[in-house]
């Protein structure tokens, strides 16, 4: 069964619609990657997966491990096992980090009938991911995304991530604002995370994050839908070509 | 009650106040400014946001009787449920009378505390309030400080309601290099009716002395209380006042402060936290008066329901006071759309050298705030909990007493729509 069913979806931002007819499928263990340029929808895409209010869903369907997402609120999609990596992390003054992960960690713990972890299981549980993310522990005690490079940021959203360890992640622009080393950070997060059940979905607008974390399929995404979609040299061509091309090809059909 | 009704009360009651003939002259010319003056409300602009004339319809009574056993034996058990600290000096007022019984002194020289005749004097521009204080306040409680105090001053005070309108006159005064920190706590005894405490305390430090005063306000729900704090600083001087007040009907918190002396510092911090009608006033006028002063004013608001909270925080910077620096803020989270905040900072200066800066929101839950939580899987109404509570945290870390911190911390977690546990 594929783990994300998007049919047809028609979605409005403030009365604008901005997706205009998108369709996805994502299997089990998949790594799709979307591109495409600027104000061409991906960002909604990924906000509207998420359950943000203000991003309306006028027609279509998404199902999600074969049920209904739309109706889910945001929480009630994240216990089901969605991630959001946002592509502009909120600052948070006041309410530390580790606060955030655990109590993130332990709603999504209580939603499957498990037990709340304690203090002293989170931080081995955190431990690993931490060195992984190459993070300090003073990083955790200080305010969620207050004061953080952007750096820092990307690499506290893919920490969250690594350990409410998601089903299907949706990585909105995590590689944009990185520099080289902390590209390479990123990158190994989200592959030490790759598995045969779980899914990923890449919204990028470059190619060098493809070739750190490889993708199964690229999707181009132009005026509202899927107009493009092929193997992971489809993103090498899109990086040679740019974009163009591909819009007139889409608008000649 | 009209003030023609007080002042027939102090006709008639005024006799069983303890003082001298001259007390007695004085009592009365307060009690004239008074009657003069009437009960503060929108008339008058520092009352601009908050009316007392409701007062005057209730007939209470401003002399409090002295509290039976039976009133004692519920204070104290609601002074043991406070689970203050051992080692500290206490002392407990009930409806303004000092309960020596269930008070304790530790052996410290460098603190004394007394309660005695007042020596009022009257000062031609008092306010209604002071003067209210003046003619009815049976005795006057005085702490003095002249070294450093090795504990905090627990003082905890109690009201029965029962239509009581207890005067309670406080002075507190270090001396030079003094060092203490006093603590006030005010609540009541539950289901006895309306009452309005009215407080007056000056205090007066002497240079280099150091005082942090800390305030908990969680009265019953129909309980009024109005606070006017008056401080003068000397040179080097420095006053920490932090505040937070929780119950209350209509409460009114007011520091008027002097820094008299060159570097003479005032901090003074709070919150409000208010549902259902409460009305909830702080005013803060810090007078620069002396070069090199300084003061910080931090405030913020938790306003549900149809309560309503009042901030005013007032800068003057005399002719002569250079290098002054003076910082305000001022920030207020409405949590239902009946709920109301006015928030006015006010400068008047008249020195060149100044830095001053002042700041205010008035503003709901960050929308982006909650989603970010609410997509890592935490239900919106304990994101709600956890942003409010980070609002609340901001102004409660400032409480440098550890035990005093986290008391306050759990009172006002409790009191938080979409409370979290830690």
């Amino acid at each position: 069964m594929n783990i994300l069913e998007i049919e047809k979806l028609h979605a409005t931002v403030g009365g604008k619609e901005i997706l205009k007819g998108l369709d996805l499928c994502v299997g089990p263990g998949e790594v799709h990657a979307i591109m495409g340029p600027n104000g061409s929808g991906k960002s909604t895409l990924a906000q509207v997966l998420a359950g943000r209010d203000d991003y309306e869903v006028t027609s279509g369907s998404i199902r999600f491990k074969g049920a209904d997402l739309v109706e889910l609120a945001p929480e009630e999609r994240a216990c089901a096992g969605l991630f959001l990596a946002f592509q502009y992390p909120i600052e948070i003054p006041g309410v530390n980090n580790t606060y955030l992960l655990k109590a993130a960690l332990n709603a999504q713990r209580k939603s499957r009938g498990e037990t709340e972890v304690d203090a002293f299981e989170f931080m081995r549980l955190i431990k690993d991911k931490m060195k992984v993310m190459q993070i300090s522990e003073e990083f955790l005690h200080r305010s969620v995304n207050e004061g953080f490079s952007g750096g820092e940021k990307k690499r506290n959203e893919v920490l969250q991530m690594l350990l409410l360890e998601p089903q299907l992640a949706v990585l909105d622009e995590t590689d944009s604002g990185l520099d080289v080393d902390a590209l390479k950070v990123v990158a190994a997060g989200v592959n030490s995370l790759r598995d045969p059940k779980r899914s990923m979905i890449l919204v990028t607008h470059y190619e060098r994050l493809l070739e750190l974390i490889e993708p199964d399929f690229v999707h181009v995404l132009a005026g509202g839908k899927i107009v493009k979609s092929g193997d992971r040299s489809l993103a090498r061509e899109l990086d040679a070509r740019g974009y163009d091309w591909i819009t007139q090809q889409a608008a000649a059909v | 009650m009209s003030t023609a009704q007080i002042t027939e009360q102090f006709d008639d009651l005024g006799a069983e106040l303890p003082g001298s003939a001259e007390l007695d002259a004085v009592r009365r010319t307060a009690l004239a400014r008074f009657s003069e003056l009437g009960l503060p409300g929108r008339r008058v602009e520092t009352w601009r946001y908050t009316e007392l004339s409701s007062l005057a319809d209730k007939d209470f009574s401003y002399v409090a009787p002295v509290p039976d056993s039976a009133t004692l034996e519920r204070a104290s058990s609601l002074i043991a449920a406070l689970g203050l600290m051992d080692d500290r000096p206490l002392s407990v007022f009930i409806d303004g009378h000092w309960i020596q019984s269930l008070s304790k002194s530790q052996p410290d020289s460098a603190i004394t505390i007394e309660t005695a005749t007042p020596d009022f004097s009257v000062a031609a521009t008092e306010s209604a309030l002071a003067s209210l204080n003046t003619a009815f306040a049976a005795h006057s409680t005085a702490i003095r400080v002249s070294g450093t105090a090795s504990a905090p001053l627990e003082l905890v005070f109690i009201g029965t309601g029962r239509r009581l309108a207890p005067q309670f006159r406080l002075k507190i005064e270090l001396a030079a290099g003094a060092k203490a920190t006093v603590i006030q706590r005010f609540l009541d005894l539950s289901g006895s009716g309306e009452s309005w405490l009215n407080q007056v305390a000056d205090i007066e430090q002497g240079e280099n002395s150091e005082l942090t005063l800390y305030r908990l306000q969680s009265h019953q729900a129909e309980q009024y209380q109005t606070t006017l704090n008056r401080a003068a600083l000397a040179a080097g001087a420095k006053l920490s006042a932090g505040s937070v007040e929780l119950g209350g009907a209509l409460v009114r918190n007011e520091f008027d402060i002097r820094l008299q002396g060159q570097k003479a510092h005032a901090h003074v911090f709070g919150m409000c936290l208010t549902g259902g009608h409460q009305h909830s006033d702080m005013q803060i006028v810090i007078d620069h008066q002396a070069p090199y002063t300084t003061s910080r004013q931090d405030h913020r608001a938790i306003v549900a329901d149809s309560s309503h909270c009042v901030f005013n925080g007032k800068v003057i910077v005399q002719k002569d006071a250079q290098h002054i620096d003076a910082r305000q803020r001022s920030d207020n989270l409405l949590l239902s759309a009946k709920a109301e905040v006015d928030t006015k900072p006010e400068l008047e200066i008249y020195a060149d050298q100044v830095v001053c800066s002042h700041g205010a929101t008035v503003g709901e839950l960050s929308e982006d705030q909650l989603f970010y939580l609410r997509a890592r899987g935490i239900d919106a109404e304990l994101a709600r909990g956890i942003l409010t509570t980070a609002f609340a945290n901001s102004i409660l870390d400032r409480f440098e007493l550890e035990d005093f911190r986290e008391h306050v911390r759990t009172a006002v977690h409790t009191r938080l729509p979409g409370r979290i546990e830690s």
